[in-house]
């Protein structure tokens, strides 16, 4: 009963905490490969963009500002621009996507011919007796040769070979052919298609099996040595292959091959390259001092390399803790299968102890639990604890599962989006309404117990000593299954009744309800299309929205920083414009507004026959605004209060000039004066509006004209 | 008529580690170079999925293959020195034949205690215990010396370099090697 339970806590959420994983890599993929195209074309897309707003890159950078800021052309092309680096970047994902599958798809036949894997059909014959011994039975040795049997060595082998003959009575002998043997054990580990079993005769891989392929053709690999176990202990035989056959039926082999293809695709077409990228942007600006122009989402900063390193490291951590406990469950399934216990005993006795006896306990314990948070195998002592354990083990995750899944996060909301109304926002917002529900789910499953009792509260992970009698501690259950070393069941007693009748429903009903709910969620928010609510059209885009957008520009064109408010000025501003400032404010912009600046046409037509245009109801609309503004009270903030005062200042100054009689006779002195007065009042408006919105004084929400226009 | 290595190596086999005979009947339908291929080669590190007891299971077949294997290119390189006796390997790889055919040769006992030298070595390397690693070698030895009884009879001792002129020990070796 509790080996199900057991079982089903040992792989809890883990197919979840995959596919957050394969989440992070596609994500930081295209982050890196966004950021990658936008630092790139950062410079010409940025001079185009300042040439579509009527404005000159070359210029200098307060010139320039005066065009692009609040400017709708500018800021259209800037999100054609943002847009394109998304399209690019989500190709390059999908091209990364594809490659990864090719490589999964090759992985199972690389390693076959690398390996020279053999069938293991032609291992089927039955050991059979050594082959009589030559003719001569005395053998007949020069002078010289009987120098290597000294009576010892000669005393040695006889007693080898008393041995060996004692052994080989003692000694089960497999009475089937390996291939119905593995048939056999395929049928207990109920895996529905038998997968290809062969055998690798290379040195150095002791006695450990692996299990490889794609979907629904499956390899398992045994090594020479197993097979060699397989007649002198058939237990481990058939304890490995079990385990193997266990990782095949719950589908890891998959899931885990597929990370591995998508992870090291990723890893040399995109992380290498990126981290190369960023590092020789840096060097190139701090070291060789040269200044391009980078969007400010893709400035190069030697962050995105540590992010690379730190993306490195959460990966390999959350692809080993999941495969941690896909080991425990395929232990579990193993035992469960009929594989002997006394293996995993054997050898957390075997292995106790053995370690870094030189340093002190806390030092090995410390190192000891650093190298295994990186090991995608949990020790023998851990192992033969989650089978021997009859009481269900902890309900939640564990504190690494819990900062896993939120540098995951860290990691997620990192994906650009363009809002450029172009298939790319689409195909992200269809990602981003699948993934919320997937790590809702998963945090309900990795995340720590509430009253912050980890696995050893209980009692239930405590060491135990590795020698202690297994099998009174293990569970009606994986009794129903133990099977004689030789591979014949001692008790079996309605096995499938006892399988399905305990831990299948559980499992069943408990798996069942999240996958409903998930994608319950992810169909109602596919159908809401929640993201798309508040995403403006480009033609009534709010101030707010504009001065967002100016953090996009590279940083020598953006706005100076907003001041720091404390909470009384900011009530004090709030006040200023709720009692008329805003308006004041608004009035006067517009009116400003319905002049465009003359310093063009004067510049083409030469100043002495330059005459200023004067719209009808100018004059009367300016003075107005001007006694509206001069009503207000003081403007409480020193800094834009400077601004606003300014802006007054030239606005009066060109009003008496442009609204005088006499204007036509004026010299070009001062109308020249008065073309400036009004621009720089229409910039110290401009300058005013952003400080009074940084205070949250509320902007005007009607779209501000182009500075291109005046 | 002299063995082949295959044979040579099934002896050896049967009087050391019978339990092995498996994986050597289990190549049978791969030629003698495929079987040398496949033994030379080493298995990577721990795979993600793997799953192994970690007894110290040492395998004796690796061990005996491979030196058999030294001691049949040895003697076929020793025995005829000419052109084209060097150009033997090359043509019979291009000529698709096979190496199955390939003998043990009659050795000296400077080259017999070479080969205890080299199955020495390679048996430590494999992680075998002193007292078996040296049993084993007295048993290829022993093995290889009835070829070289046999070949008395036949009067081919030493393997075309004459039996009254045995080649330095050292050197052979280094050839071994």
């Amino acid at each position: 009963m509790n080996h199900g339970e057991n079982r089903w806590n040992a792989g809890k959420g883990t197919t979840r905490r995959f596919m957050v994983l394969l989440f992070v890599l596609l994500s930081s993929c295209l982050t890196m490969l966004d950021r990658a195209a936008l630092a790139v074309r950062s410079e010409p897309t940025f001079r185009g963009c300042v040439r579509a707003s009527g404005g000159d890159p070359d210029a200098p950078v307060w010139r320039v500002n005066l065009s692009i800021w609040f400017d709708d052309a500018f800021e259209d092309c800037r999100v054609q621009v943002a847009g394109e680096a998304l399209r690019l970047a989500l190709l390059g994902t999908a091209a990364v996507v594809l490659v990864a599958l090719l490589v999964y798809w090759l992985i199972p036949i690389w390693r076959i011919r690398r390996g020279r894997l053999l069938p293991a059909a032609d291992f089927d014959e039955v050991a059979a007796p050594a082959r009589s011994a030559p003719p001569e039975p005395a053998p007949v040795l020069p002078p010289a040769e009987s120098t290597w049997f000294d009576l010892r060595t000669h005393m040695q082998r006889m007693a080898q070979e008393m041995a060996q003959e004692a052994a080989a009575r003692d000694t089960p002998k497999p009475k089937e052919p390996l291939s119905r043997h593995l048939a056999r054990l395929t049928a207990r580990a109920e895996v529905s298609r038998e997968p290809r079993f062969v055998v690798d005769m290379r040195r150095g891989k002791a006695t450990t099996a692996v299990a490889f392929g794609r979907a629904g053709r499956y390899v398992v690999a045994l090594p020479a040595a197993l097979l060699k176990e397989r007649t002198d202990n058939p237990g481990n035989f058939e304890a490995v292959v079990l385990h193997e056959l266990a990782h095949i039926r719950n589908r890891d082999v998959d899931i885990t091959y597929l990370t591995v293809a998508l992870w090291r695709t990723y890893c040399v077409l995109v992380l290498l390259p990126y981290a190369v990228l960023q590092s020789w942007l840096v060097f190139q600006e701090t070291v060789l001092g040269r200044n391009h122009l980078f969007w400010a989402d893709a400035a190069p900063w030697l962050g995105e390399v540590l992010f690379a390193a730190f993306l490195v490291a959460q990966v390999q951590l959350s692809r080993a803790d999941v495969l941690r406990s896909r080991e425990l469950c395929a232990d579990l399934d193993a035992v469960a299968s009929g594989a002997d216990t006394a293996v995993w005993r054997h050898h957390a006795v075997l292995l106790d102890g053995s370690g870094l006896s030189r340093l002190p306990e806390w030092a090995s314990s410390a190192i000891g639990w650093f190298t295994g948070l990186w090991r995608t195998h949990p020790d023998w002592g851990h192992r033969y604890r989650a089978i021997s354990r009859s009481e269900p083990s902890d309900p939640g995750g564990n504190w690494l599962q819990a900062v896993l899944f939120l540098t995951s996060l860290l990691v997620l909301i990192r994906v650009p989006i363009a809002q450029s109304r172009s298939w790319a926002d689409d195909v992200l917002k269809t990602a981003i309404y699948v993934a919320v529900p997937l790590l809702v789910a998963t945090w309900f499953a990795v995340r720590p117990p509430k009253d912050g009792r980890g696995q050893d509260s209980r009692g239930k992970d405590k060491p135990k000593e590795p020698g202690s009698p297994p099998r009174d501690r293990l569970t009606p259950y994986a009794y129903a299954y133990s099977y004689t070393a030789s591979g014949h069941p001692v008790r079996r007693t309605e096995p499938v009744a006892a399988r399905g009748a305990e831990p299948t429903p559980r499992r069943e009903r408990r798996s069942l309800r999240p996958k409903i709910l998930v994608g319950v969620a992810i169909g109602a928010l596919l159908a809401l299309d929640p993201l798309s609510v508040g995403t403006a059209d480009t033609g009534d885009r709010s101030s707010t929205a504009l001065f967002e957008a100016m953090k996009r520009l590279p940083r020598a064109y953006q706005p100076e920083p907003a001041p720091t408010a404390d909470e009384k000025t900011r009530a004090q501003v709030t006040d200023w414009s709720e009692n008329g400032g805003r308006k004041a404010l608004t009035g006067l912009t517009r009116a400003l507004d319905r002049r465009s600046s003359g310093l063009t046409a004067m510049a083409d037509k030469g100043p002495d026959r330059y005459v200023p245009a004067v719209p009808a109801g100018y004059c009367p609309a300016l003075r107005k605004a001007l006694v509206a503004a001069d009503e207000q009270p003081r403007y409480p903030e020193p800094r834009g209060r400077r601004s606003w005062e300014s802006a007054l200042k030239h606005a009066r100054s060109g009003a008496a000039v442009l609204c005088a009689p006499g204007l036509a006779e004026a010299p070009p002195e001062q109308v020249f004066a008065l073309e400036l007065d009004f621009l720089t009042a229409k910039t110290a408006l401009g300058s005013f509006r952003l400080q009074v919105g940084a205070y949250g004084g509320g902007l005007p929400s009607d779209p501000l004209p182009s500075p291109s226009a005046w | 008529m002299s063995a082949t290595r295959r044979e040579v190596v099934r002896d050896v086999i049967a009087d050391t580690a019978p339990g092995e005979l498996v994986l050597l009947d289990g190549m049978r339908s791969l030629s003698d170079r495929h079987v040398t291929d496949v033994m030379t080669r080493r298995g990577n590190g721990p795979d993600t999925l793997g799953f192994g007891v970690t007894d110290a299971v040492v395998l004796v077949t690796p061990v005996v293959w491979l030196v058999v294997n030294e001691v049949v290119r040895h003697g076929v390189g020793v025995a005829t020195d000419s052109a084209l006796a060097r150009l033997k390997g090359p043509l019979r790889r291009l000529l698709r034949r096979s190496d199955d055919s390939e003998t043990v040769p009659a050795l000296t006992a400077p080259q017999l205690e070479a080969v205890h030298a080299r199955v020495l070595e390679l048996a430590a390397e494999a992680g075998m215990v002193r007292e078996n690693s040296r049993s084993l070698a007295d048993a290829v030895v022993s093995r290889l010396a009835r070829e070289a009884a046999a070949g008395t009879g036949r009067g081919e001792v030493g393997s075309g370099t004459g039996a009254e002129e045995p080649p330095d020990a050292g050197e052979t070796a280094r050839a071994t090697r």
